[in-house]
């Protein structure tokens, strides 16, 4: 096949072919990327892009962990951006290595060592080759993650004689020494000086703790010393605590709280027209409160500054999303070039977002400044991970739209047979309906804190400090960036105007960053609601509804695939029979530009919502390592379902207090719903890729959150506008 | 003082005073990290461990408990004179082959409860029993329902037999 593609952007910023592959003198090669392992298996699905490009086993591809030193830089690793990022530099560079390959002849690759210059520009005009054979390969990572192995940064140099730690290319057996932060009792605490020199007082000499403003760290020689001394300090010393505004469900309050609102038109097309007197109206407010990612690992990092000197090299080892933008903020925060750091990349625990891998490598890099020439390890505590890294800010939707009955409908009556009539009478009563006027209000919290950003540094921690770094407000990344808050705020369904609102609120004490899906979440929730609500009160089945509102062809494929896949009319019907079930369904298209994604839920509602069966149709492109695709969605559906009916993060007048796993209850094994997964095909019958590759990860967040509501309000006719659907929330709304 | 256990099989000595919990003393005394650091608190599974087979957490469990005592932890796979080892091979092989997993993070913990439970089987087990042995467990992934699959698949492979009824027995 043919480009279908344009550059990847990572391509664009790293043009050179030696920036991606290394061929070996053994015949191997080696690939290299700027995107981390988070759980997602991307490090497989891209050596499974290089060995089919190649034409080479899988087995033969090594791939590099990301490394400021040798990797491409390729920002973070978010957004569902992957493959189309690193993946397609990657196979545009195989595709132009094969073919120096096929024109010197070569027998193997090794050859190809002395035929590729390190300044040559990977050709971006080599055509690549089509993946219609399927690349079905498990993921050679997991052997290693069940058979119990170190892979985790966790693991790393805890027993030395075990796993020596590796720098510079060389093996050095370097005891780790543990480090903890000592905090005061509130989320924005001022050391009082005077405790501190009493507490200096009354440690013992020689005792390793370090002081910066109102932030304080100890180092000792094992974790369990460590964490005896922090526990002695905190009891030691005195701090005043801001205060937090009071938290009433999850945050719904916030919005009243927010010192100011940075208001902006996000997205206005199409002409308001006159409104005529039998159009209706429709309004209503949907409320997602704050979320924690809840990585079953807390944050980890190791970090070794050389010597005391002022050009001293630092190393870090962390499980980031972005090696290079936290290399940019370690040097602004130490006030060093950011050329003597160097941060290496290891697996930590699933990673969802923006959680508390940067910051926790703030902290040990800060804590080793104190002590160079030692390599000091932090291993957050459960609570510091819930408290100190950033939140997924409260959202707040409200959504209006003018709906005009027009007489004629645009289908043409086909009359086939009896079974189709339903359907059919569906479709032309859905056609009758039309937008006139749509309208999207937002209000969050930014939803990135990101590091490498902005000109002063964004670990929490770093504000701390004397420096007096200021504190970052949370920011909304652009619209062509996904946007943050904003993500799918514009409606899929067409209506003759459209506008979007977007209200960022400012000054609130909460650090808010980004978590799978960003704003889509909520907005899909709302919208996807919305769109039930409207159908249900024009007597319209909210499929057909859907789809006489939707132009894409491959969208309304995925919602017409789903229908049959779920045998839609006959399974909802039958379930009005069954006492508390219900069906319902949802669709979007993540970030607007990236998967499609539709999903039905079956719920039984008793006191509590339990979520049966998912179903999720999915149009990703392309599909690069389908179980891998199939993994990531049913994974993101079962997180969604379990932040639709159980999450929220809560606060008292000091501290966030949902800060462990009975305070902040996620979805267990008996809550679990039964998932299956359908990828509509990416390449067509003759082979032929038809789209280019999406990004699956992030895709069924919010889809599967609205249909567990639509499904619930089918099941017992309770709208459920607030989440979590908890059963105090479910009694409240059917009391609403 | 030095108290005697069993880790995986072989006797060992450990320091009673030395104030660690059994996750640490595997950890970072033993190197034996298979066994994960989650929450501290017994309230996610990724730490747990058989103790005279059965699945037990360790976050919070004094290392002076142990004397006398057999700890199995996933490295223990390596010793097949270990009765737990053929359960927790088949696991092993079956997570694999659903490929039940994404991040990891706490697989070790997921297996060691399903090797409880396949080893102290006898007959059938059901989904039910699958579920109630494995709810101590937090994925955050969403890799249940492969987990589930595995399971059953290593059931089999045991010689047990699987109900899928969700009725508790």
């Amino acid at each position: 096949m043919n480009q279908l593609l344009t550059p990847s952007e990572s391509l664009k910023s790293n043009p050179l072919l030696a920036q991606w592959l290394r061929f070996e003198a053994n015949g191997t090669v080696t690939v290299f990327t700027g995107k981390a392992e988070l759980g997602q298996g991307i490090m497989h699905a891209l050596k499974l892009m290089a060995a089919h490009e190649l034409d080479v086993p899988v087995a033969s591809v090594q791939i590099e962990a990301a490394h400021t030193k040798y990797s491409p830089n390729e920002g973070m690793t978010s957004g569902s951006l992957s493959v189309q990022d690193s993946g397609l530099a990657i196979r545009q560079a195989c595709a132009h290595a094969a073919k120096i390959f096929k024109a010197h002849g070569c027998l193997t690759y090794a050859e190809l060592y002395t035929h590729i210059d390190t300044l040559l520009h990977v050709d971006v005009n080599v055509p690549t080759k089509s993946t219609a054979m399927n690349l079905t390969a498990g993921r050679d990572d997991l052997e290693g993650l069940v058979r119990g192995e170190p892979l985790f940064l966790h693991d790393l140099g805890i027993n030395s004689a075990l796993t020596p730690i590796v720098s510079n290319g060389g093996q050095i057996n370097i005891n780790l020494v543990h480090g903890r932060m000592v905090r005061g009792p509130g989320l924005w605490c001022t050391l009082k000086a005077e405790s501190w020199q009493q507490a200096m007082a009354a440690l013992p000499e020689g005792v390793n703790a370090f002081r910066d403003g109102s932030l304080v760290g100890v180092v000792a020689a094992t974790e369990e010393l460590v964490e005896k001394l922090a526990v002695k300090l905190e009891r030691l010393l005195r701090w005043d605590v801001k205060g937090l505004p009071a938290c009433r469900e999850g945050g719904v309050d916030l919005f009243e709280v927010a010192i100011a609102t940075d208001s902006h038109i996000f997205h206005e097309a199409g002409q308001i027209s006159a409104v005529s007197k039998d159009a209706k109206v429709y309004e209503a407010e949907y409320f997602r409160p704050a979320l924690h990612h809840g990585s079953m690992g807390p944050s980890v990092a190791v970090a070794m500054w050389e010597s005391a000197a002022a050009n001293s090299s630092l190393k870090v080892w962390s499980h980031t999303q972005g090696i290079f933008p936290l290399r940019k903020d370690l040097a602004l925060a130490f006030g060093v070039d950011a050329q003597q750091i160097e941060v290496q990349h290891m697996r930590g625990a699933g990673c969802y977002g923006h959680n508390g891998a940067d910051d926790v490598a703030y902290d040990a890099a800060w804590l080793a400044k104190h002590v160079p020439g030692q390599c000091v390890r932090v291993q957050w505590t459960r609570e510091e991970e819930m408290q100190q890294s950033p939140l997924s800010p409260a959202m707040r939707v409200k959504l209006q739209a003018t709906v005009q009955v027009t007489a004629s409908s645009s289908v043409p009556p086909t009359f086939s047979n009896q079974e189709n009539n339903l359907a059919q009478e569906n479709e032309i009563a859905s056609s009758r309906i039309v937008f006139t006027t749509w309208q999207h209000d937002v209000w969050s919290q930014g939803h990135s804190s990101r590091p490498g950003r902005a000109a002063t540094p964004a670990f929490k921690d770093s504000w701390q400090t004397d420096k007096n770094f200021p504190v970052l407000e949370p920011i909304n990344v652009a619209a062509a960036a996904g946007a943050g808050a904003e993500r799918n705020a514009v409606p899929p369904y067409i209506s003759t105007h459209v506008k979007v609102n977007a209200h960022r609120l400012l000054g609130l004490p909460f650090r808010t960053s980004a978590m799978r899906g960003l704003g889509a979440h909520a907005n899909v929730f709302a919208c996807e609601s919305f769109m039930d609500e409207i159908a249900h009160d024009q007597g319209l089945d909210p499929v057909a509804f859907r789809l006489s509102k939707l132009e894409d062809p491959r969208a309304i494929a995925v919602i017409k695939t789903l229908q049959d896949q779920v045998n839609w009319l006959e399974r909802r019907q039958s379930l009005s029979q069954k006492e508390g079930w219900g069906l319902g369904i949802a669709y979007a298209r993540y970030k607007s530009k990236g998967a499609y994604c539709a999903v039905v839920a079956e719920v039984e509602v008793t006191h509590q919502v339990s979520v049966r069966n998912l179903w999720v149709v999915a149009d990703i492109g392309e599909i690069i390592h389908a179980d891998g695709a199939v993994s990531q969605l049913e994974g993101g559906a079962i997180q969604s379902t379990s932040w639709a009916l159980k999450e929220q993060a809560h606060w008292d007048s000091k501290n966030i207090t949902s800060t462990h796993w009975e305070a902040y209850p996620i979805l267990r094994f008996s809550e679990v719903p039964e998932v299956q997964v359908h990828l509509m095909p990416g390449n067509s019958e003759n082979g032929e890729t038809l789209n280019p590759p999406l990004g699956a990860g992030e895709a069924t967040q919010g889809p599967t959150t609205a249909a567990v509501a639509n499904a619930v309000f089918h099941a017992v006719g309770v709208r459920m506008r607030q989440l979590p659907m908890t059963p105090d929330n479910l009694a409240k709304a059917a009391l609403a | 003082m030095q108290i005697e256990t069993q880790v995986n099989g072989q006797s060992v000595l450990w320091d009673s005073d030395s104030g660690l919990n059994v996750l640490q003393t595997l950890r970072n005394q033993m190197g034996l990290t298979a066994s994960r650091y989650g929450c501290g608190q017994e309230q996610c599974g990724a730490c747990h461990v058989l103790i005279d087979g059965q699945s037990k957490p360790t976050c919070q469990l004094p290392s002076d408990a142990m004397v006398g005592r057999s700890v199995v932890t996933l490295e223990s796979a390596q010793n097949p004179e270990l009765p737990s080892s053929p359960y927790l091979s088949a696991l092993e092989s079956a997570f694999i082959a659903e490929q039940a997993a994404q991040c990891g993070y706490c697989t070790s913990g997921l297996l060691i409860s399903a090797t409880a439970l396949l080893m102290n089987a006898s007959g059938t087990i059901s989904d039910f029993q699958i579920r109630e042995a494995l709810e101590p467990h937090l994925c955050r992934c969403g890799s249940h329902n492969r987990v589930m699959k595995a399971v059953r698949k290593a059931a089999l492979q045991c010689g047990l037999e699987v109900s899928n009824s969700e009725e508790s027995a």
